[in-house]
């Protein structure tokens, strides 16, 4: 190899010199948007909401459910009860699966 | 024993972790913006503020990162980009002023030497002196180079040869002035 080759090979491979922080990071960490939610921290409330939200439609809604359902099957409206099942199905477990496997 | 940067990574991830985020700041301000100065040709307050924009942009975007990737060359993606995009604020390809730029402070005959390396690397295009950068300085080899880039493998290769000769005129020249 050309000894000016191997000069300007060890010329350029010498390391830099380390700049001084002197405020640099602090000034960033100050920049920085306000804090998100954390995905953990808004999984729980999302749960817990559900779970509070669903005790209270339970305690004001189920006895008129009920009855509507009763007349339905004692008037022979199967069709409409199962319906009626599967929405309410569909309503607790498509939020429920949406919170617990969305990344 | 230090986090490593996947660690650091996955805990601003996952709980919005300012300490890790700091740790990872404080871990890469130096070699950021002695790379973002030798792209604006040795102006600090202008490397600063891009050093800064970057790690903003690089917190704001550290969810997509991919954990097969290594981070420094993410960091480096996302620096050289800011810098490209900031010349393109001002203008397409600044002339070199010599004037304008910082004078070196070490008199010894091996900074002599050093000095006038690094005058050469300020002269050659914003490309060639990123690639310059991060291979030499950084020690990235030229796959690393051409992935934090986004260049052909064959590019960086053929940007260090030719800047190797250009360097090599340069300094020639100049020992016979």
């Amino acid at each position: 190899m050309d000894p000016k080759d191997t000069q300007l090979e060890v010329a350029l491979r010498k390391a830099e010199p380390a700049i001084a922080d002197d405020g640099f990071s602090d000034a960033v960490m100050g920049r920085l948007p306000g804090r998100k939610l954390s995905r953990a921290t808004a999984r729980r409330l999302t749960l817990g909401g559900a779970a509070v939200a669903g005790s209270i439609f339970t305690s004001v809604l189920g006895a008129p459910l009920e009855t509507a359902f009763s007349s339905l099957v004692l008037e022979g409206g199967y069709a409409m009860a199962v319906l009626a099942a599967l929405v309410i199905l569909a309503a607790i477990t498509v939020p429920v699966a949406w919170v617990c496997y969305s990344r | 024993m230090s986090d490593s940067d996947a660690a650091l990574i996955a805990r601003v991830v996952t709980d919005d972790d300012r300490i890790a985020f700091e740790l990872l700041v404080r871990r890469y301000q130096s070699p950021l913006r002695n790379f973002l100065r030798r792209m604006t040709r040795n102006d600090a307050e202008r490397a600063d503020d891009l050093a800064q924009e970057t790690l903003l942009k690089l917190y704001t975007s550290i969810a997509s990162f991919k954990a097969q990737a290594k981070f420094s060359t993410w960091l480096y993606r996302i620096a050289y980009n800011t810098f490209l995009n900031d010349v393109r604020k001002i203008v397409p390809e600044a002339e070199f002023d010599e004037a304008y730029h910082s004078p070196m402070t070490d008199n010894s005959a091996a900074a002599g030497d050093q000095r006038d390396v690094d005058a050469a690397l300020e002269r050659l295009p914003d490309r060639q002196r990123a690639v310059f950068d991060l291979h030499y300085k950084k020690g990235m080899t030229h796959q690393e180079v051409a992935n934090a880039l986004e260049l052909p493998l064959g590019t960086v290769k053929s940007d260090l040869t030719r800047g190797r000769e250009a360097l090599k005129a340069m300094l020639e020249d100049w020992e016979q002035a």
